[in-house]
């Protein structure tokens, strides 16, 4: 137990030490927003400098973090040796990114449910069959991806028929059943829309 | 800490009314009991209880508050069937005054009798509020749940709802002056001691010894959130923000293990007084709270045996060995 002025730069982005440069950027979009003016999270319970004292070490935090000469001084200079920290290269760059885009999507085509909703059926060999059926679920693809540990990135392409990007037909079908049993999703009606959309589009899968 | 064998507590609570409580409780028990386990639902919401319309009987005679005044009842004739297989309930049973004052021994009784019944699951339904009877079962139980939906008052009141609950088990663990005295500032921030861990600090000053055992007893302290009626992902990463809020401003260590979205269909079988998830047993909520039956089932604390929680200070009948 610690109070916030006792907390380090990593536990102030709740981040283990080793954390990478793209789960650094996750924190901290996820926490700017937390202690905005009008967040929910923050209404009520903790007063106007509190919260402008939070933001300050979030941005401090991040600031530190994010820069790899900084990170390294200020990891030397509270006892963590993180030299040797693995960056994926291509896929933790893009991951805040590709966060970002699915998330402006899912709000965009819930908008769309929301306007058809009288209407109950999906028909399983449509195009935007898989998304509209885990947005009807309200799950969202961070949690799919947390929990079946498969990359946003193959899941945002598996949703959006970027089949070029999945590397293949055998982990395409894999992922599918995975993503399919997380939603509760018949395997093999997805398997069939897979099949015609990713022949249709001549991805080579 | 309260052993209850393999039995397992859980209580669904958290301040506000008609967020959803009645809803995902009786959701999780009708799961639980599907899956073959031997569920009993309790109804404890003070004169408001609802459980009885939610799982489509009529309202039973007797109640949980019969229980409680009657030494000479056992549990078993206060419970009803249900049409769910495997699921019992103990009804409320428009009980005005019995529960709201019901003393901690009752309570307990309660629970002594029902660890003695057959049940894999006891999932009690709290009503609104912050009355002592809910943040107790709330304390006892091995583990609590939190609903709120995402709007203003609904998270004002949750937090409130942690500050209480997390005071009633300090000032019911630590009775003895001048640390009593200390924990009761908590209760009155303007003026007393403004946070735990002002708190901590202060008892570290007079008694170290306490003060780590405040600390022990603080941390064991981890009700689970449960974000109810969300329609957008930010609603969803709302209960990320809660649990940060609530580990760094009010130092408890909250869980936010997931989220049940907002389903019309689920508004029009209540209002309908339609037994709700055997007419829509796939409706988007329902896979959701199964979601989260699920996850919970795999995690250490929900599985069967798991001996943490369920913790209310000192009392006769539940011991304090450090967790
Ligand atoms: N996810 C949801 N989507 C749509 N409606 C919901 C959802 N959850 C709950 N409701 C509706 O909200 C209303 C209140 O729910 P419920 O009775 O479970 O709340 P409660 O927290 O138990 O209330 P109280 O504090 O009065 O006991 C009901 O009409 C219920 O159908
Ligand atoms: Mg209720």
């Amino acid at each position: 137990m610690k109070r916030v002025s006792q907390l380090n730069l990593y536990e102030i982005l709740n981040l283990e030490p080793k954390a990478t440069k793209a789960e650094i950027q996750l924190a901290y979009s996820r926490l700017w927003k937390t202690y905005q003016p009008d967040s929910l999270a923050v209404y009520s319970v903790i007063s106007k400098e509190e919260r402008e004292d939070m933001l300050a070490r979030i941005e401090t935090a991040y600031n530190t973090l994010i820069d790899e000469m900084r990170r390294r001084e200020y990891d030397r200079s509270i006892g963590i040796n993180n030299f040797d920290v693995a960056q994926k290269p291509g896929q933790s760059e893009s991951l805040f990114d590709i966060v970002k885009k699915v998330k402006e999507e899912d709000e965009d085509v819930q908008e769309m449910e929301k306007s058809k909703e009288a209407e109950d059926t999906l028909d399983p060999l449509s195009r935007n069959f898989f998304k509209s059926f885990r947005l009807r679920k309200g799950v969202s693809l961070i949690e799919i991806s947390e929990s079946t540990n498969i990359s946003l990135a193959m899941l945002s392409a598996l949703e959006n028929g970027e089949y070029n990007k999945l590397p293949g037909r055998a982990y395409a079908v894999g992922f599918l059943r995975e993503y399919a049993r997380y939603l509760g999703m018949d395997f093999q009606k997805a398997k069939q829309n897979l099949f015609t959309w990713a022949k249709w589009e001549g991805a080579g899968l | 800490m309260t052993d209850y064998g393999e039995q397992r507590f859980w209580a669904v609570g958290g301040g506000k009314g008609g967020t959803g409580k009645s809803v995902i409780a009786t959701n999780i028990a009708v799961q639980l009991a599907r899956r073959g386990k031997k569920v009993i639902m309790v109804d404890a919401d003070l004169g408001g209880g609802n459980l009885h319309t939610y799982l489509g009987i009529n309202l039973p005679k007797t109640s949980l508050a019969d229980f409680l005044k009657n030494k000479d009842y056992r549990l078993e004739q206060v419970m009803v069937e249900t049409p769910h297989e495997n699921l019992r309930l103990i009804s409320d049973a428009n009980d005005v005054l019995g529960l709201a004052n019901t003393s901690f021994l009752q309570k307990e009784r309660f629970i002594r009798h029902i660890r003695n019944l057959s049940f894999d699951y006891v999932i009690i339904d709290l009503g609104a509020g912050t009355a002592n009877t809910m943040l107790d079962f709330f304390l006892i139980s091995n583990s609590g749940f939190l609903v709120s939906v995402p709007e203003p008052a609904a998270i004002e009141n949750a937090y409130r709802f942690i500050r209480c609950a997390l005071y009633r088990r300090l000032s019911r663990a630590f009775t003895d002056q001048p640390v009593k005295g200390l924990v009761e500032k908590l209760m009155y921030p303007r003026d007393g001691i403004k946070s735990v861990y002002e708190l901590v600090e202060k008892v570290n000053e007079i008694e170290p010894e306490t003060a780590k055992e405040m600390v022990r007893e603080i941390k064991s302290f981890q009700p689970k959130l449960i974000m109810n009626q969300v329609q957008t992902e930010e609603d969803i990463t709302l209960g990320e923000s809660i649990r940060d809020v609530v580990l760094k401003f009010l130092g408890v260590r909250l869980t936010y293990i997931g989220y049940v979205s907002y389903d019309s269909r689920l508004k029009r079988a209540s209002t309908k007084r339609l037994p709700l998830f055997t007419e829509f047993p796939n409706c988007g909520a329902a896979i959701c709270i199964r979601n989260i039956v699920n996850k919970f089932l795999e995690s250490k604390e929900g599985h069967i045996g798991y001996k943490g929680g369920g913790r209310l200070g000192n009392e006769e009948g539940f011991t304090t060995q450090p967790v």
